[in-house]
């Protein structure tokens, strides 16, 4: 008998009897659309991830400084200020590039120049101000929305220029301003009682999704100096945090690791401070290795939900079977060979699970896009899980469905048609 | 009389139930029974005589414990499993007491099912399905789902089914028994219909003595025995 005939049939049989359907294909529906969603906002994740290391971060170690802990391994009650003493220095710098010339490729070095208020004419906003060397903002990877970045005479000169947010500018021009036309502006910020007047070159844009609100380290007040700015400022030229751009082709996690012990020698005999540095590559690797948990997780939790829908699909196959027990006699009685029989079922089966593998990939994706949508990055839908999903709802329909028409198959035809 | 083809041999048919148990039951005892081709035959009994498991013996559902049946010329007692699923399809047309028709299926879908095992491609089904459902009146109601047809109408739809392969016999177990006094002889007008026109074996398996005197031949069947083979009245009709 056509395939064509049997897939006729059972969406015929499935269709007297829709809800009863639906409830045999809710595991599978469960099952699949866990695995399409987790794997919808995985791949998006690493997307996303990816996208936004791709330029820096693969290839950066960020420096800083830790509290040393005591004895004991707790960190002390109270936490000491970093003193101009602790922090790393330019000569520290300079000696770690000529210990490593052949990796060391630069510094992205951020100051901490003071928090405050910036104000323009009446309207007042909160600030941070950072200043960065070229290199930093750089591989800050901000959208300028309005302007661009400090040239490099004002780096080198230490101009008194600034980058400000698209939050920022609102606050102090209106929610209407014309973001093109402020470029120029002068502002003042008064930082620890100090003023020092700016003019803004550019404006970024604020990424304000709960990705980089969970993840990133963007504040709405962040606004951008040249270093040099920064340090004429602060009149220190310690650094207290500094990224190392690194030759792409070196091992970061290692790298990370000799570079904390070379800076770990400056810090033997302080008592409050030690030096860390951390290298992106192994951040990522924890990242994914923690998005491998979760999609462990959850194929896990899908596994048991297929389980469970397959052994449905069974169970109600069964039953359908012994209510068209007749039917089965009568379609022997007029020359219906048992392979016929038992392809007629098995395909009620297979239908059965694919749509509700079909349903379980439409919610699946839904989920994903809502999943992506929160994290504001891109929904990547990978064809490979949908043909995964669809392809093991088959398999499902044929082992599950195998047993009860193989049942049915072997009826004997009296037996069935005297049945009441 | 001119030799005529034998349609179904049966000789030396026993059939035994729980054999080798205590209550070993021999519920045929040597049936020697041969119907020519175009004849109209019925077979009356008590309920108990063996009727149904003759039936089921000609209609090659089941298998003899002992003796030989040939069918239009193959030896069914001789085949496999799948064999007697073609031959069922092929030479036996049912007709059964409960119509036995699948729901949720239309009339047409209904008649096609034989000729769906057959393998016979879907035009050509349809097509066949729909004159025979015209032969037996039915051409109006081909699209109805058996749930909304009355007995009568299901019975005429049960015998364009049995029809559609072309069957060497037809073998009707008690076609009229559900069916009220009018609706049975409108239902038997079409068997006598198919026997004067197309000339079809038809095997009427009854308790009714009325039915059966319609027919050419009527056996009787008592306790696994043939103790009657007399000609009916359906000779002169």
């Amino acid at each position: 008998m056509l395939i064509m005939e049997n897939i006729r049939l059972a969406l015929m049989s499935l269709k007297a009897n829709k809800m009863r359907a639906l409830l045999t294909m809710l595991g599978i529906i469960i099952g699949i659309s866990s695995v399409i969603g987790i794997m919808t906002v995985g791949d998006s994740l690493t997307e996303k991830v990816n996208s936004s290391l791709g330029g820096m971060g693969l290839s950066t170690l960020s420096v800083g400084l830790n509290l040393r802990k005591d004895e004991n391994g707790n960190y002390p009650e109270n936490y000491p200020e970093p003193q101009d003493k602790d922090f790393y220095t330019v000569e520290m710098l300079k000696k770690y590039q000529e210990t490593f010339p052949e990796i060391v490729k630069g510094f992205a070095i951020n100051k901490n120049a003071g928090a405050g208020e910036l104000s323009a004419g009446s309207k007042h906003t909160a600030i941070t101000v950072v200043g960065g060397t070229k290199d930093y903002l750089e591989t800050n990877r901000k959208k300028y929305v309005a302007g661009e970045l400090f040239s490099i005479p004002m780096m080198q000169n230490g101009s008194q220029v600034i980058i400000i947010s698209n939050k920022a500018a609102k606050e102090l021009y209106g929610d209407n301003v014309d973001l093109n036309a402020i470029i120029g502006n002068e502002v003042q910020a008064s930082l620890d009682n100090k003023f020092f007047n700016y003019t803004i070159v550019g404006v970024y844009e604020l990424d304000e999704s709960p990705y980089e609100q969970l993840f990133g380290s963007g504040r709405s007040s962040d606004a951008y100096i040249p270093y040099k700015t920064a340090a004429k400022l602060t009149h220190t030229t310690c650094i207290q945090s500094f990224d190392v751009i690194i030759d792409a082709t070196v091992n970061g996690a290692d790298f990370g690791q000799k570079t904390q012990q070379f800076f770990e020698r400056y810090y033997k005999h302080n008592p409050n401070f030690t030096a860390y540095a951390f290298s992106m590559a192994a951040a990522m690797d924890s990242i994914s290795g923690m998005m491998n948990s979760i999609t462990a997780a959850i194929a896990v939790i899908a596994g048991i939900a297929l389980l469970v829908g397959g052994i449905g699909v069974m169970n109600i196959m069964l039953v359908s079977i012994t209510e068209r027990t007749r039917e089965i006699g009568t379609r022997k009685a007029l020359g219906a060979p048992n392979s016929s029989i038992r392809l007629q079922f098995v395909v009620e089966a297979v239908v059965i699970c694919i749509i509700g593998g079909i349903i379980g990939v439409i919610l699946g994706i839904l989920m994903g896009k809502v999943g992506a949508s929160l994290m504001n990055t891109e929904c990547v839908i990978s064809a490979k899980s949908i043909l995964l999903s669809l392809g093991s709802s088959m398999g499902i329909g044929v082992f599950f469905g195998y047993y009860p028409a193989n049942k049915a198959a072997k009826m004997d035809p009296i037996e069935a048609l005297r049945y009441e | 009389m001119e030799e005529r083809k034998k349609i179904i041999e049966l000789s030396g048919i026993v059939k035994k139930f729980f054999i080798g148990s205590p209550n070993e039951l021999t519920v045929l005892k040597g049936i020697d029974l041969t119907v020519y081709e175009g004849e109209f035959v019925a077979i009356v009994g008590a309920s108990g005589s063996g009727k149904s498991t003759l039936m089921n013996i000609i209609g090659s559902l089941d298998r003899p414990t002992e003796g030989g049946y040939v069918l239009d010329g193959v030896k069914v007692t001789d085949c496999r499993d799948s064999e007697l699923s073609r031959i069922r399809n092929a030479k036996i047309g049912f007709v059964f007491q409960t119509y036995n028709l699948i729901a949720k299926t239309n009339a047409l879908m209904n008649v096609e099912l034989p000729l769906l095992y057959a393998g016979v491609s879907g035009k050509k089904r349809s097509e066949r399905a729909a004159e025979l459902l015209t032969l037996v009146g039915m051409e109006d109601r081909m699209k109805h789902l058996p749930e909304e047809l009355s007995g009568g109408q299901k019975q005429r739809v049960a015998i364009a089914r049995a029809m559609a392969n072309d069957p060497a016999i037809v073998l009707a177990d008690e076609p009229t028994g559900a069916l009220d006094s009018a609706t049975g002889r409108l239902v038997m007008d079409i068997f006598h219909r198919l026997h004067d026109e197309q000339h079809k074996t038809i095997v009427l398996i009854t308790h009714s003595p009325e039915l059966a005197e319609e027919c050419e031949r009527v056996i009787t069947l008592k306790d696994g025995e043939i103790t009657g083979d007399r000609p009916g009245r359906g000779k002169a009709c």
